[in-house]
């Protein structure tokens, strides 16, 4: 074993962010960071440390393949720790060449740094409430949790090539197709409005999805309008047996608030609602309330964020 | 006696050995299942069959003439050298075997529609040739043991035909040997095994005190070898009547499945080549699984006693070991796991629904006669905390001493048994019984079936023993006694019908007290068709509360219609998610009507 920390991710963001936390560990030794590509070097990566570049498989589709190259490179080479980037593959590569190596590794880490022993970190447990620390004797493999450094800027490093050998993987991509349009990502939307049966008919609908445009956000709604009346497609429902969602805003229009509802929606950080019922339990979620016709309520609040620019 | 004739001794001869055959068959399988079929089971199952004969329900009357059919015409074919002697005896069996053949007769038609509609089923199933043609076969063989039984019974009244109803008596005994000794076994035994019975596939407990090593807890079912005796014997035992089927709100409301196709696709699973090794979940699909309600209607309407939830939730206990979960039961299992519920709600907001209300917790007042377990959605869900705050004005003007546990209550853990999560299950209900235990709990009320079926039917195995009463129950016994009034002009001018909760009635036989307390409150109730322990299901159960699964319809709007069909303008419930879902359904399909819970209808009346 050497003081070698490699990065490794198949999303050139990502992998910059990883470099930024390898250079972390080994305090800055920019030398002792090697930035691991499979297959092709890609333009985006920024690697001041020079990059490895493995070739024998054809493709980084896939995680096993990724996981069993990076496996016979590290037989070879000996690093002191892998990093890869936690992203959903990256998990999966992650976890299979730690159990390759058998070695430990740690998930979702970040704060990331090594007293020569061991590899030390820290992650988020229990929805984020608490923050672990965790420690992995080396040699070690981690995920990096993404978005927990920045990005790496420098320019890229000379390059190493090294002959790892084919790799069979019973994957095959047939084809790549963009997620069809309307599908909205209630998940990482910082913004969500919410659509209730306060709302009379599907075309009412437009002024939320402008207001929602507006707000830089998405558009929600609870079960009633996509699974019974079928208003907006599944994938928009707000709840116990729809999505959950935290965004740092989240506005109910006429959404009663029953508990099926709220259990999707309950860790946001700040709530808001519309409703003509001041009684209506969704007030006793929200931080703000505006006890009124969402008819008259949404477009003034239109007009006051059009007036703001 | 038909003297010496050669022909009629053989037939006499063959009677006799088809008779030794088929009591060798139960012998047999008794043994090889070490299943007790003594005298004891007997005399109970005698009983059990003329309690069940009292409820006149049609389905378990044709059985009934099935069972006493073939009985009836095997004895007359073993007396029938000597009945000239008894022409008393003659004449009663010739009494008897005319309502028996009525019966049996219905059973015929009967069960010749089960078979079309099963072959429907298993269309829209998409089952195998294989398997239908198995399944065709044993119901041929059901619908022609019938036929048999049916006609044999008619030649009694035709002694010149003695030698053809001799025949055909003999056909049936080599029929009723070869199919029907192992479920007449399993019924035996197991008829009396409840509803509510789920085998404990491990205890934590052992783990913790070492008595056994976490490597040899081993969890759900991955080969057929691995069912116990009793659970093969009664899987082997479905002879495709279909009553479950036709029970099964899951089939009805077009879920992927058939309790009667599951059970039997297990069974030729087994017995297949190799079938020991197999792997059950070859043969079963995700979703026909997590279809389940755990409603219990196919257990209790079997009349061979097969106990389809057994195998249902080893397989689902296997699921979940192999971690074939999506995220809406994975989001409700970790929720249990850092919550204490399945909601993801904070435990120390449990109590909230009290505020104000002077309730104790037990911590300020242990003395208190019953503790009030809340249970989740009565806890955290608006509209059924109303039911909470229902039942405390009524205990509070009888004067009853109760106390809640707040924030110190957990979930009682059912939504991960039914699931198939035994360990997070025992993990939470040995945390409670400690909490119940440190306080000295004795008494205990519960406003919601699934907690009730816990405290009362499971808890006791993990050294939890308290007195658990139902808040119908209590409520009847409080206006019984006089401590709760409604005074005659209070009680509400309004027609109601009443949703029987399945843990309640059909799991714990709980049907007749919240009639009482709903007579003494309202002015009329009207009775759905399936109702007390025959109830159907709201589709909740079996943790399905968290999450969908495939269907034509649902099962709460199915039993909503049943509910308006009454003419009631309320629908009565007993269980918290009973009110969820009817009430959710009948906004959805504009009934309407109103859901409430019966203490709420009781509490309304009260000043
Ligand atoms: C097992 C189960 C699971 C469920 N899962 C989910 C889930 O995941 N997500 C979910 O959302 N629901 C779920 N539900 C349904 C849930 O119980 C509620 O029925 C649903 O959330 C109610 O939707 P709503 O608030 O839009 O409608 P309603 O309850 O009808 O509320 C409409 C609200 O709009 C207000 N309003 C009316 N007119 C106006 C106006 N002009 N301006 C402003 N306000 C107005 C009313 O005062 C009212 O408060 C589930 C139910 C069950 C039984
Ligand atoms: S328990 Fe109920 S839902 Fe499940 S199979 Fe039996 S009848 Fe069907
Ligand atoms: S929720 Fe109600 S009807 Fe449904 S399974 Fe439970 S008790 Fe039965």
């Amino acid at each position: 074993m050497n003081h070698v920390v490699w990065a490794y991710s198949e999303n050139e963001g990502v992998s910059n962010e990883v470099a930024s936390a390898a250079t972390d560990i080994v305090k800055g030794s920019p030398g002792e960071v090697v930035v691991v590509e499979i297959a092709q070097p890609r333009a985006g990566i920024r690697a001041p440390g020079g990059r490895l570049l493995l070739k024998g498989p054809s493709s980084a589709d896939s995680p096993g393949v990724v996981a069993e190259a990076l496996y016979r490179a590290a037989k070879e080479l000996q690093p002191a720790a892998v990093l890869v980037g936690a992203t959903r593959n990256g998990r999966e590569t992650a976890s299979r060449l730690a159990a390759k190596l058998r070695v430990g590794c740690m998930s979702e880490i970040y704060n990331l740094s090594s007293d020569g022993q061991s590899l030390l970190g820290e992650r988020n447990v229990f929805a984020g409430k608490v923050v672990a620390k965790v420690t992995c004797a080396l040699p070690a493999v981690a995920t990096v949790k993404v978005g927990s450094y920045p990005r790496m800027e420098s320019a890229p490093g000379g390059t190493r090539e090294l002959d790892v050998g084919g790799v069979d993987s019973p994957i095959r991509v047939a084809s790549r197709e963009k997620k069809a349009v309307g599908a909205v990502d209630l998940k990482s939307a910082k913004v969500i409005v919410s659509a209730g049966r306060g709302v009379k008919k599907k075309e009412d609908l437009a002024m939320l999805e402008d207001l929602a445009r507006e707000m830089h956000g998405a558009l929600g709604c609870s079960r009633p309008l996509s699974s019974d009346l079928g208003w907006l497609p599944e994938e928009h429902h707000i709840g116990l047996t729809g999505v959950s969602v935290k965004p740092d805003l989240y506005l109910a229009v006429g959404i009663s608030g029953q508990l099926q509802h709220t259990a999707g929606m309950k860790d946001s950080k700040v709530v808001a609602s519309i409703n003509t019922d001041k009684d209506a339990p969704m007030f006793q979620a929200s931080d703000y309330g505006i006890v009124g016709d969402l008819y008259q309520v949404v477009p003034a609040l239109r007009r006051a964020l059009s007036a703001h620019g | 006696m038909a003297g010496l004739d050669p022909a009629y001794a053989a037939v006499y001869t063959f009677t006799v050995a088809s008779v030794v055959l088929v009591a060798y068959a139960v012998f047999r399988h008794s043994r090889l299942s070490s299943t007790s079929i003594g005298p004891g089971r007997l005399a109970g199952l005698a009983k059990d069959e003329a309690r069940r004969f009292t409820t006149g329900d049609p389905v378990f009357l044709m059985h009934l003439s099935i069972a006493l059919g073939v009985g009836l015409s095997i004895a007359n074919s073993l007396l029938d050298p000597v009945i000239e002697y008894a022409p008393l005896l003659r004449t009663l069996i010739l009494i008897f075997s005319v309502p028996l053949a009525v019966g049996l007769a219905a059973a015929f038609v009967w069960r010749v529609q089960v078979f079309i509609k099963s072959k429907r089923v298993e269309k829209e199933l998409r089952s195998s040739d294989s398997f239908t043609s198995a399944s065709t076969l044993l119901q041929g063989i059901l619908i022609l043991a019938i036929g048999l039984t049916t006609s044999e019974l008619v030649l009694l009244w035709l002694p010149s035909l003695v030698l053809v109803g001799g025949t055909v008596g003999v056909a049936r005994n080599l029929l009723v040997a070869a199919y029907y000794s192992r479920p007449s076994v399993n019924l035996i035994g197991y008829f009396d095994r409840p509803v509510s019975a789920l085998k404990t596939p491990f205890s934590l407990g052992d783990v913790m005190a070492g008595k056994i090593e976490p490597e040899q807890v081993h969890v759900g079912v991955g080969k057929i070898s691995e069912f116990d005796a009793s659970q093969k014997l009664s899987y082997d035992s479905c002879v495709e009547i279909g009553a479950c089927e036709a029970a099964c709100p899951a089939t009805a409301s077009g879920r992927p499945l058939s309790p009667r196709v599951l059970v039997r696709k297990v069974s030729l699973l087994s017995r297949t080549a190799g079938g020991e090794q197999a792997d059950p979940l070859t043969a079963v699909g995700e979703d026909e699984l997590w279809s389940c309600t755990s409603c219990g209607a196919c257990v209790a309407s079997c009349p061979v006693s097969v106990k389809h939830l057994d195998l249902i939730y080893d397989l689902r206990r296997s699921l979940v070991a192999r971690g074939k979960l999506d995220k809406e039961k994975s989001a409700m299992l970790e929720n249990l796991a850092q919550y204490q519920n399945p909601y993801g709600f904070k435990s120390s907001t449990r109590g909230n629904w009290a505020e104000g209300l002077g309730i104790d917790t037990l911590a300020k007042n242990p003395r208190a006669e019953y503790l009030y377990w809340v249970g989740c959605l009565s806890s955290f869900d608006q509209r059924a905390q109303r039911i909470a705050r229902a039942l405390s004005k009524i205990l509070k003007q009888a004067g009853v001493s109760f106390a809640i546990l707040g924030p110190e209550e957990m979930c009682i853990g059912d939504p991960a048994r039914r699931l198939g999560e035994e360990g997070r299950y025992q993990e939470l209900a040995y945390q409670n019984i400690e909490k119940l235990n440190s306080y000295g709990v004795k008494k205990i009320i519960a406003t919601c079936p699934h907690c009730y079926n816990a405290l009362r039917n499971e808890y006791p195995e993990f050294g939890g023993r308290y007195e658990v009463v139902y808040h119908t129950q209590l409520i009847s016994d409080l206006i019984r006694d006089g401590r709760v009034r409604v005074p005659a002009d209070r009680i509400r001018k309004i027609t109601v019908t009443l949703h029987d909760a399945c843990y309640a009635s059909r799991y714990n036989n709980i049907f007749d007290e919240p009639r009482r307390a709903l007579d003494a409150s309202v002015s009329e109730v009207r009775e759905m068709g399936r109702r007390k322990e025959k109830t159907f299901c709201c589709g909740a159960g079996g943790s399905n509360y968290w999450y969908k699964v495939p269907q034509q319809r649902s099962i709460a709007g199915i039993r909503t219609d049943e509910a308006a069909k009454t003419g009631a303008k309320e629908i009565a419930t007993e269980c918290p998610f009973c009110l969820s879902m009817l009430d959710d359904a009948t906004k959805v399909m504009n009934t309407g009507m109103e859901v409430k819970d019966v203490a709420e209808m009781v509490a309304e009346c009260l000043a």
